[in-house]
């Protein structure tokens, strides 16, 4: 009985530390999030109790018109979605070109591939905001010799967004790098033997026998790309401030505009409201698909 | 059932870590006048403060350039630490945006600062909370008032009461770059002094200099947008609201004329690139240094003391004069400042008191002004023409602070500016007529300020 029990506290015990700390520095205060979001809170009055308004910061939100509720989510989405696309691609790329390299050779030039992850989001921004000056960036410099005349990247929407995409990408793919790194360093190198024995070209081998056997690793990659999209708010600070005119304003903006800008802190509670809310659904495919996945393995 | 629950938990954790990755004023006043005579430096002459028994910490919210060079906060510390052995003064200094959190989130906790330094925009809105103490008492029997020119101590004023100490103040004149007005055959001394002066010069300059864009300003999302448009408005006679800070009148016609001025530079004779709706005033200004724009309305003696230059080689590349006037305009400009408040729940008021006299008395606080090229808040100081003698522009200045108005105290200014600067940029960047920019503007500062 004793044994029983201790073999089912045990894990729980080991869980504690764990769970004792995401509860109080993110639980509480997303339950304090919570709380706010449904409350007139603001920050010149943050001594006293807020008024409770109901969905009020809700509709207030998705009713606004400067900027409207639908741009943000829009640029959001893109810009998450580029980053996705972007950092999965050209990680994954690196981390295939990496692994065809002698291991004397691999080790030092993931290093140097590393350096733009761990560089702070504020310096990348600073670097790509002058990389796309137009007078004197080298984006231009780069473009101008070609008989291309100067771009205002950071100027309208769309270019704006692509920009930041790219720089972005730039700034996430190392992660990415790293797991898909680490995931083909397990594919078994039996297979691949056998593949190139049977004359397997090598992008047969890539798309028959490395992708199938990193497709856990890439879900995960994937997943740490969602994350770097669509919480990033320093990057975007920095090169546009969300702006012209809100038009590359995220969500991560948009919750520090409101509450920091603004001091309507019920307001940006919302905001964090619903960035939770798109987190939680990408976290329930994540674990969907990786329960599918656990399951062909069994 | 092991793996259901497994996975519930793993889904939630997984979906807070994501989630947790992301990360009634008084209208605007002339700013000072220039003192006519020679006045002496005040004494600091301070009312005895009751000594405290105990030793005391006495915590004053700054910002951080205060602490760097020739800081008057130092030297009244070490001076304030003598003379009352058993208090220190704690100086905790930040950064802009910072500052303005961390004296409104005092009120729900943390460190009580005894003292804090506050954007002149900020003074409604800590008076308004019951921030800052009133300071009727200190006011009625300080022997510096006298030395602080009306328009100052108007603006020390919530409700009619005095809430706040002026420490600096900072004003907007119009600068160029002089190798670029000689590149274009323009007189490198003579600015531009009406509107159609500066259209016609940076025609000139980018006809004849390549790669250098004729005038700069600054359009960004930031409130530093709306500062810059504020001289051409004043100088039409246009206010950004009504004397009782009720109502916003931006939108009248001398508004609409001045934010038509920057459209038209832009976008009718394109002196100036649509880049700016992506810079703020520092990125223009540092264009107008790196000579790749000739001109700008800016924050007379920003960038000054980061380019190194001394007095004589800064003339040299620099130029500043009063900013250029549109058709039956008077001169006009804008200005800014920093103040000091007393919190009203500190429990040591005369002492803190007697420090913000100590640093903010003219020969403690003109060293800084110095160093950093502010406007002096006092007439002593404004007389003091031998301690500027290095700036060659301290006569423009002088005169530019007595043309200047300050942006509006009310409390929910920071909202009202997002109101000002996005309609600045609307209107820049095409989208939408300036007098509707304008007037949406205005509806929506209506509402915030009924």
């Amino acid at each position: 009985m004793s044994a029983r029990l201790v073999g089912w506290a045990a894990p729980w015990l080991l869980l504690a530390p764990a769970l004792i700390l995401l509860c109080v520095l993110v639980l509480l205060p997303y339950a304090g999030a919570l709380l706010y979001s449904l409350t007139d809170g603001q920050l010149i009055t943050i001594g006293t109790a807020p008024r409770l308004v109901g969905l009020a910061n809700f509709e207030k939100l998705m009713s606004a018109r400067d900027p409207e509720f639908g741009l943000v989510v829009g640029a959001t989405a893109v810009f998450t979605a580029g980053t996705v696309v972007g950092s999965l691609g050209l990680g994954t790329f690196l981390g295939l070109a990496l692994s065809s390299l002698r291991p004397s050779a691999r080790g030092p030039l993931q290093a140097l591939l590393l350096v733009p992850w761990v560089i702070a989001g504020v310096v990348v921004g600073y670097t790509w905001k002058l990389v796309y000056d137009p007078q004197v960036g080298l984006a231009n410099a780069m473009l101008v010799p070609l008989g291309v005349s100067r771009v205002a990247w950071l100027l309208e929407r769309w270019p704006a967004i692509a920009a930041l995409v790219v720089a972005n990408v730039w700034a996430a793919y190392g992660i990415v790098l790293l797991v898909i790194s680490s995931a083909l360093a397990n594919v078994p190198a039996s297979l691949v033997l056998a593949a190139q024995v049977d004359g397997a070209r090598a992008a047969t081998i890539i798309r028959r026998i490395v992708l199938p056997n990193i497709r856990r690793s890439f879900l995960l990659a994937a997943l740490v790309a969602v994350i770097s999209g669509l919480n990033v708010f320093d990057l975007i600070f920095v090169m546009t401030g969300g702006g012209p005119t809100y038009q590359t304003e995220t969500l991560a903006l948009t919750m520090y505009r409101l509450t920091f800008r603004r001091g309507d802190i019920g307001e940006g509670a919302a905001v964090t409201v619903i960035l939770f809310g798109f987190s939680l659904a990408l976290a329930v495919v994540y674990v969907l698909s990786w329960q599918r996945e656990a399951r062909k393995w069994k | 059932m092991r793996i259901r629950s497994s996975a519930i938990a793993i889904t939630a954790t997984l979906a807070l870590t994501v989630s947790a990755c992301s990360g009634a004023g008084q209208p605007a006043q002339p700013v000072a006048q220039p003192a006519t005579a020679a006045a002496t430096a005040a004494a600091a002459a301070t009312p005895a403060s009751t000594e405290p028994t105990e030793p005391v910490t006495l915590h004053m919210f700054v910002r951080n350039y205060m602490l760097n060079q020739d800081s008057p906060l130092k030297t009244a510390k070490a001076e304030f630490e003598k003379k009352h052995p058993k208090v220190t003064i704690d100086l905790s200094p930040a950064p802009y945006d910072p500052q303005h959190q961390r004296i409104l989130l005092s009120k729900a906790g943390g460190v009580l600062p005894d003292m804090f330094q506050i954007d002149t925009i900020w003074l409604g809105e800590m008076a308004d909370q019951g921030l800052a103490a009133n300071l009727d008492s200190y006011y009625k029997s300080w022997d510096q008032r006298s030395d602080i020119p009306d328009s100052f101590l108007e603006s020390s004023k919530w409700k009619g009461s005095y809430y706040a100490v002026w420490a600096y103040s900072d004003t907007r004149t119009f600068i160029w770059n002089k190798d670029v007005f000689r590149k274009a055959g323009l007189d490198p001394e003579k600015p531009p002094a009406t509107w159609d002066e500066v259209v016609s010069f940076a025609q000139q300059i980018q006809a004849r200099v390549p790669g250098v864009a004729g005038v700069g300003f600054p359009a960004a999302a930031q409130e530093g947008t709306a500062d810059r448009w504020y001289p051409y408005l004043f100088m039409g006679g246009g206010r950004i609201l009504n004397p009782e800070q009720t109502k916003a009148e931006f939108n009248s016609p001398a508004g609409v004329k001045s934010v038509q001025f920057l459209v038209d530079l832009v976008r009718k004779y394109k002196v100036t690139p649509p880049e700016v709706l992506t810079q703020d005033a520092d990125a223009v200004r540092d264009a107008v240094y790196a000579g790749r724009y000739g001109m700008m309305l800016a924050t007379v003696g920003d960038g000054w003391a980061d380019s190194k230059l001394d007095g004589p080689a800064y003339q040299a590349k620099i130029g500043a004069a009063l900013p250029p006037l549109c058709d039956g305009c008077k001169a006009a400009s804008a200005a800014g400042g920093w103040l000091f408040m007393i919190n009203s729940k500190s429990a040591y008021k005369d002492l803190v008191w007697e420090y913000i006299t100590m640093a903010t008395a003219t020969p403690n606080i003109t060293p800084f002004e110095v160093a950093l090229v502010r406007v002096p808040v006092r007439k002593s100081g404004l007389a003091l023409t031998d301690a500027f003698k290095d700036d060659p522009y301290n006569a423009v200045t002088v005169k530019a602070a007595g043309v200047s108005q300050f942006a509006p105290w009310v409390p929910a200014y920071y909202k009202v500016v997002e109101h000002l600067y996005t309609a600045v940029q609307k209107a820049v960047q095409g989208t939408v007529p300036v007098k509707d920019a304008l007037d949406a503007a205005a509806a929506e500062v209506d509402k915030l300020i009924k």
